[in-house]
């Protein structure tokens, strides 16, 4: 140790306010908060501002979808949030069961399925198809068109069939590359509702397929990697 | 049957709890973090400031700002430190410049403690790093009292190699004539 260093060595740092660590995590919790609720009206502002350019244009705010009766095609490359330090995506679907009384009404039970992107400070659905008008999201902020994949099971090994009668539900956890690429390809009915829809994902610059949806009013056929992904929790449950 | 599963309430109900698992998960290692970095991060910021008064506040700042943006992990150990020191350094900075705009008697606030043993060596030290600018300040701590290497010190401060070694050679100069004046000692 030089002079200087043994000098240098000498120098204490003050003592630790006792409440320190205390006020510190209250800090934090009151930033975390206030970021949240930034992220918020700011997510609020821009689906607003979707909205009202969509209402302008006469078109649609998520991806030309609601009310339309056309098929929906798209190709989305998505960002997958970290959640314990992996990509998290969750897959899940449901099939449809026929509506029931709740709260002094008919309350419908579409069958559907959805991608979702982790599970940070805000989770993001990335896809989301339902049997009811308006039924299908893409969230457009935080994914962008990318080159066409092909719809199919692309060698995927069956998980379930789902339909009315037999019930139950697909959740799984799929461990992706920091992108994926996703197409979902909607039919609506003449209400505007899909009726049908398939949605292939694929993980990464190699595009390795991640899962396979095949989802009509009757039945849900899931086609899910055993490499990537592994049953979840069912939100809920 | 229950609520259908598509309702939004069971829906929020999981992504809270996953929410919060994870934050109880980042929550851990960044207590961690700090408990090997924090005794010698209190040491530089208050190398840095020469104010005792201002060190937790800094720090508390610092802290805030690395919790919120924590990597999910680091390539290695002098990643993590120089990222860890470059945070606080920013803090130590924007600290000094603030308090260039409202000049006010540096010192230990009330109800504080006074420094433990050896704080006249200590008081000295501090007196003596006060001599130098902030950039020189920051250079001799992280190398020549925390023991970072050139390369993590660089990282930390976002200079290149070259530049901490030239920084560093004019810091000891500077802080030997500094202890020298103080004490009235020689090496």
């Amino acid at each position: 140790m030089t002079w200087l260093q043994e000098r240098l060595v000498r120098l204490e740092a003050p003592p630790v306010r006792p409440d320190f660590r205390e006020e510190l995590w209250e800090r934090i919790g009151e930033r975390e908060r206030r970021a949240t609720h930034r992220w918020r009206a700011a997510a609020i502002v821009a689906v607003a501002v979707a909205v009202a350019a969509a209402s302008a244009a006469g078109v649609l705010a998520f991806g030309g979808v609601s009310g339309a009766t056309s098929p929906l095609d798209q190709t989305l490359s998505c960002p997958v949030d970290i959640v314990g330090g992996v990509n998290k995506l969750v897959l899940g679907a449901v099939p449809h069961h026929k509506p029931i009384w709740g709260n002094g009404q008919l309350e419908p039970r579409p069958g559907g399925f959805w991608a979702q992107s982790g599970l940070t400070n805000t989770p993001i659905q990335l896809a989301f198809v339902t049997g009811l008008k308006d039924g299908v999201t893409l969230d457009h902020l935080v994914c962008t068109p990318a080159q066409r994949i092909p719809l199919a099971r692309a060698g995927l090994p069956l998980l379930v069939v789902l339909n009315a009668f037999h019930g139950g539900t697909v959740s799984q956890e799929c461990w992706v590359a920091p992108r994926i690429t996703l197409r979902l390809h909607v039919t609506f009915g003449k209400t505007g509702a899909p009726i049908a829809a398939q949605m292939a994902i694929r993980s990464g610059a190699k595009q390795r397929p991640v899962a396979f949806f095949d989802w009509t009013l009757a039945r849900i056929r899931a086609y899910v990697s055993r490499g990537f992904c592994r049953p979840g929790r069912f939100p809920g449950q | 049957m229950g609520t259908h599963p598509f309702a939004a309430s069971r829906r929020d109900e999981a992504y809270e709890r996953a929410r919060a698992t994870e934050a109880v998960a980042r929550r851990r290692r960044f207590e961690n973090l700090l408990e090997r970095h924090e005794a010698r991060l209190r040491r530089v910021a208050f190398g840095i400031l020469t104010d005792a008064g201002r060190v937790d506040d800094v720090l508390q700042e610092a802290f805030i700002r690395a919790y919120r943006g924590l990597p999910v992990r680091f390539e290695s150990d002098s990643q993590e430190a120089a990222w860890l020191y470059r945070i606080v350094h920013r803090c130590c900075l924007n600290e000094l410049r603030s308090r260039r705009r409202r000049p006010e008697t540096p010192g230990l606030p009330e109800g504080m403690p006074a420094p433990a043993a050896g704080s006249e060596a200590s008081l000295a030290a501090a007196a003596a790093l006060a001599e130098l600018p902030p950039d020189a300040r920051a250079v001799v701590l992280l190398v020549d009292l925390v023991g970072l290497d050139y390369e993590t010190a660089a990282a930390a401060l976002r200079i290149p190699r070259g530049t901490v070694a030239s920084r560093l050679n004019k810091a000891r100069h500077l802080l030997r004539d500094a202890f020298v004046r103080l004490e009235g000692d020689r090496p």
